[in-house]
């Protein structure tokens, strides 16, 4: 049929046209900046006004502030789906529970940061912090880990349950010994992707936790840290254009790390295919 | 019927789901160590008194039940399920292995119940598929996932997953109707041996395999026990004509 070969025709430009740009834009952002890392890129603290050295206290800073984050978020967001996905019953409260979580992922960052800037700074007195920060962070990222794992567990066909009941398995036997294992691999893809969603927020440690400058990393969690994505944003915005390089090499580095980890994505998910066929 | 030997005694067990009255005023004995088939039309009732008498039907928010069910002398229906189910085991419909290694799917219920030594383990592992014939199949490999196995080695492991708990009842829940007739023929003969140890109880649309397999045979019809008596006699000479015109294909 001509019409089903132009109709593919016109849909493989479209696909093309929009997958080239996002390969274009994201392939430009990280070449542009490789020529600019170097071993001393990574592992020095900057100097001269942002103009020489490296990004070392930004890549650690993003590295502690994703810990925090995940630490309250993988346990909080995965008890929560266990909640919801096998022990609520279907009912109004849980239906509003899960409206409400998805409200809670498209809710701007910023409104985020203010929140924990209220919350976490100021209420509970954690000041400017990684820990603030961090918290602040983990909270963004409990819609996504408290989604994403509850459709991996839904996902858990009921008959491995009834399999597991029927030998006198209790509730929570089941659930943590067969239902979360099946759905594993999922629940590590929800969070990776979680920590991919987060890695690149800047609004929400603005004012919670990123420090322009520091000359040593933080020692506790109640200091402040430099990190990745704020780093970019005080080079692009406070400082001259002498700080291009630097800009372009921490772009660089953020991209490269943000397309590893959904490389591993890709890996987990063909795995998980695969076991599936076998 | 022998009276003496009856391992489940049930006694105006009345079933509901929500308002729905799915089965009314059943009064039975189930014989020990005998393969007792459980016949009828669809939405008869006959899964729903198959789960009902290891618990199952509690999994549904709105069963409801009333009457007694009793296990050796003992109410099951005022018992705690998980203690019911490690005496009742149950096979469904559609093979279920964990996705989970041959193995693991086998030590799984014995490790819940607090077996712990390996040795132990390991000939839980063993005598369990040799009861359900799969172990000659699958010595070498016990590895391997459960899920890699063929739908009627699946159904296989599902009965040794189901007797390495130890029960003194196997429930079946139209264990075949899933596999192919080699498959099916397999389980059956499954079925007449493992009846030397367990009692059985199978649900199965399959009149055929009602009457090759089964000692007595239980025939529902709209969530009444209209029979239950001898195979034999049943498949000959039934006595109500609701059996008849079931057995004889009136309705299906």
């Amino acid at each position: 049929m001509i019409k089903d070969r132009i109709l593919k025709i016109v849909f493989g430009i479209i696909t093309f046209a929009i997958v080239a740009v996002v390969v274009g834009l994201l392939g430009f952002l990280i070449i542009t900046g490789l020529d600019d890392i170097n071993w001393e890129f990574l592992t020095a603290f900057p100097r001269n006004s942002m103009v020489d050295g490296g990004i070392f206290p930004a890549i650690i800073g993003s590295v502690y502030f994703l810990a925090v984050a995940m630490a309250f978020s993988i346990p909080v967001g995965i008890l929560g789906a266990v909640y919801l996905s096998e022990y609520s019953k279907d009912n109004v409260f849980k239906r509003t529970l899960v409206i409400a979580n998805n409200i809670l992922s498209g809710i701007p960052s910023i409104v985020f940061g203010l929140f924990g800037l209220t919350l976490f700074c100021v209420t509970f007195g954690f000041g400017t912090s990684v820990l603030a920060g961090g918290l602040t962070l983990g909270l963004m990222s409990l819609p996504y880990v408290i989604s994403n794992t509850y459709e991996s567990l839904i996902a858990v066909p009921n008959t491995y349950r009834e399999a597991s009941l029927a030998l006198g398995a209790s509730k929570a036997s089941t659930t943590f010994k067969v239902v979360i294992p099946s759905a594993g691999s999922r629940i590590l893809t929800g969070v990776v992707i979680a920590i991919g969603r987060i890695i690149g927020e800047t609004a929400p440690i603005l004012f919670t936790g990123a420090a322009f400058y520091i000359t040593r990393n933080p020692v506790t969690p109640f200091e402040p840290a430099m990190s990745l994505p704020t780093h970019i944003y005080v080079l692009a915005t406070i400082y001259p254009s002498n700080v291009q390089p630097k800009l372009e090499g921490t772009i660089s580095v953020l991209l490269l790390i943000v397309v590893i980890l959904f490389g591993f994505i890709g890996i987990l998910r063909a795995r998980d295919i695969r076991k599936k066929e076998r | 019927m022998e009276k003496d030997n009856v391992i489940f005694e049930i006694k105006k067990l009345n079933f509901f789901y929500g308002s729905n009255h799915i089965l009314k005023d059943i009064d039975c004995g189930i014989q020990k160590n005998k393969v007792t088939a459980v016949v009828g039309p669809s939405g008869c009732g006959k899964t729903t008194f198959l789960r009902t008498l290891n618990r199952m039907s509690d999994l549904a928010p709105t069963a409801n039940y009333t009457g007694q069910i009793l296990l050796d002398g003992e109410n099951i229906l005022d018992q705690d399920p998980i203690k019911v189910r490690e005496k009742v085991g149950m096979v469904f419909q559609q093979p279920n292995p964990f996705p989970k290694s041959i193995r693991n799917n086998l030590i799984y219920g014995p490790k819940l119940h607090g077996e712990k030594n390996k040795k132990t383990l390991d000939d839980i592992v063993e005598s369990s598929l040799k009861q359900s014939a799969l172990w000659d199949e699958v010595k070498d490999n016990l590895k391997k996932s459960g899920m890699a196995l063929s739908g009627g080695q699946q159904q296989r492991l599902c009965i040794a997953r189901a007797l390495s708990v130890k029960p003194e009842v196997l429930l079946l829940d139209e264990p075949t109707s899933a596999l192919d007739p080699i498959a099916t023929s397999k389980i059956e003969e499954l079925v007449e041996e493992l009846s030397k140890s367990y009692t059985i109880i199978i649900v199965t649309h399959n009149l055929q395999q009602a009457l090759r397999i089964s000692d007595y045979m239980m025939f529902f019809y709209l969530g009444e026990l209209v029979e239950f008596d001898l195979t034999e006699k049943m498949a000959t000479n039934p006595a109500d004509k609701r059996t008849n015109d079931y057995l004889r294909g009136i309705f299906s």
